[in-house]
């Protein structure tokens, strides 16, 4: 069967799409962020550092934080508007022509596994009408500063999170200093400029969190 | 914010005898179970007993820090089931421990917030699924 992708297609229904990296505190952040958010009319993919234990109670709590589905990403699955995919521990996650999903083992990459890095650095660029957004959130060390670089050469936006909400501000100011983020925000600003430069997903009700 | 985490146990490791104590009694007072270890071999003991819930570890520690406990958590596989939040001092935990950014949940420096802090023990809960 064939894929409904050209090479630079956008995931289906001419929405954009959203890459969420976070580690240390990105718990909090990530509560705070989705539960500001309506559904929003794009792909949602989340690389958190976490371990392997407490995936599933995570997904749960994601799904109690936010009005979006969530999902743990499936190897050869595509990206799907008003999901948040979250990558698996343990494996790098990729994304192949922005849209389907690619987990593949390999070595720790800024000493973790899956790496923002490495998902960020996936992307390729989008089609025009379809927006793309990094995202970082509070953590330790530098992952995720090098893929907010290459999302912005992509012609995406860039957010990182600023330092008086931040846990830990270490990867957010790698991410400053490096020239990878537009702007420094809350969680509570940065859904509502998702929510600014992506949209509501359509047929969801305007009310609610 | 909804109500559905439940509030873990937590272990308390300083070496600071008040913080001990403090701690202890605002943890107490929100209704968690609550353990205390003055260093970081008593930590792991209270691991090995089978403690699962919440660390909040503390940094600056004569001996092994909080840095070096973590290393000794991991290398004794003693992390299943156990989340680990960085209660310190220090308000940027600096460059040098990059490699522990897989296993700390949160991190939070003093002088804490109360609620914050109860935050934390709240979402720790939920992402424990207990």
């Amino acid at each position: 069967m064939s894929l409904p992708i050209s090479a630079n297609s956008k995931p289906a229904g001419g929405s954009g799409l959203v890459v969420i990296g976070a580690s240390t505190g990105g718990v909090r952040a990530l509560c705070t962020l989705f539960e500001n958010m309506p559904p929003l009319n794009a792909s949602v993919l989340l690389v958190q550092h976490l371990p392997r234990f407490i995936e599933p109670s995570f997904l749960q709590t994601l799904r109690r934080h936010t009005r979006m589905t969530v999902e743990l990403a499936q190897d050869g699955a595509l990206l799907k508007p008003g999901t948040i995919s979250l990558a698996p521990a343990e494996v790098h996650c990729t994304l192949d022509r922005n849209s389907r999903i690619r987990l593949r083992p390999g070595p720790p990459v800024n000493y973790v596994c899956p790496s923002i890095d490495v998902a960020m650095k996936s992307l390729s660029s989008p089609p025009e009408d379809s927006p793309l957004v990094g995202i970082l959130l509070t953590g330790m060390g530098r992952d995720g500063a090098d893929g907010m670089v290459h999302m912005k050469r992509l012609g995406g936006y860039t957010l990182a999170q600023d330092e008086a909400s931040c846990a830990v501000f270490g990867m957010p100011k790698e991410a400053w200093n490096a020239g990878g983020a537009d702007a420094l925000l809350p969680p509570e600003r940065i859904a509502r400029r998702l929510l600014l430069w992506v949209g509501r997903l359509p047929g969801s009700a305007a009310a609610g969190k | 914010m909804n109500d559905s985490g439940k509030l873990v146990p937590v272990l308390v490791v300083d070496d600071d005898d008040d913080i001990r104590k403090t701690l202890g009694c605002v943890l107490r007072s929100a209704g968690c179970q609550v353990e205390l270890a003055p260093d970081g071999p008593a930590c792991l003991r209270i691991l090995r007993e089978g403690f699962h819930g919440l660390i909040l570890m503390d940094i600056m520690m004569p001996g092994w820090d909080g840095w070096a406990t973590i290393h000794a958590i991991v290398d004794g596989d003693l992390l299943q089931g156990n989340l680990i939040c960085m209660l310190t001092a220090l308000a940027d935990p600096g460059p040098d421990n990059e490699d522990l950014a897989g296993y700390v949940f949160d991190y939070l420096v003093k002088p804490f917030d109360g609620v914050q802090l109860l935050e934390i023990v709240r979402l720790a809960g939920e992402s424990l699924g207990s």
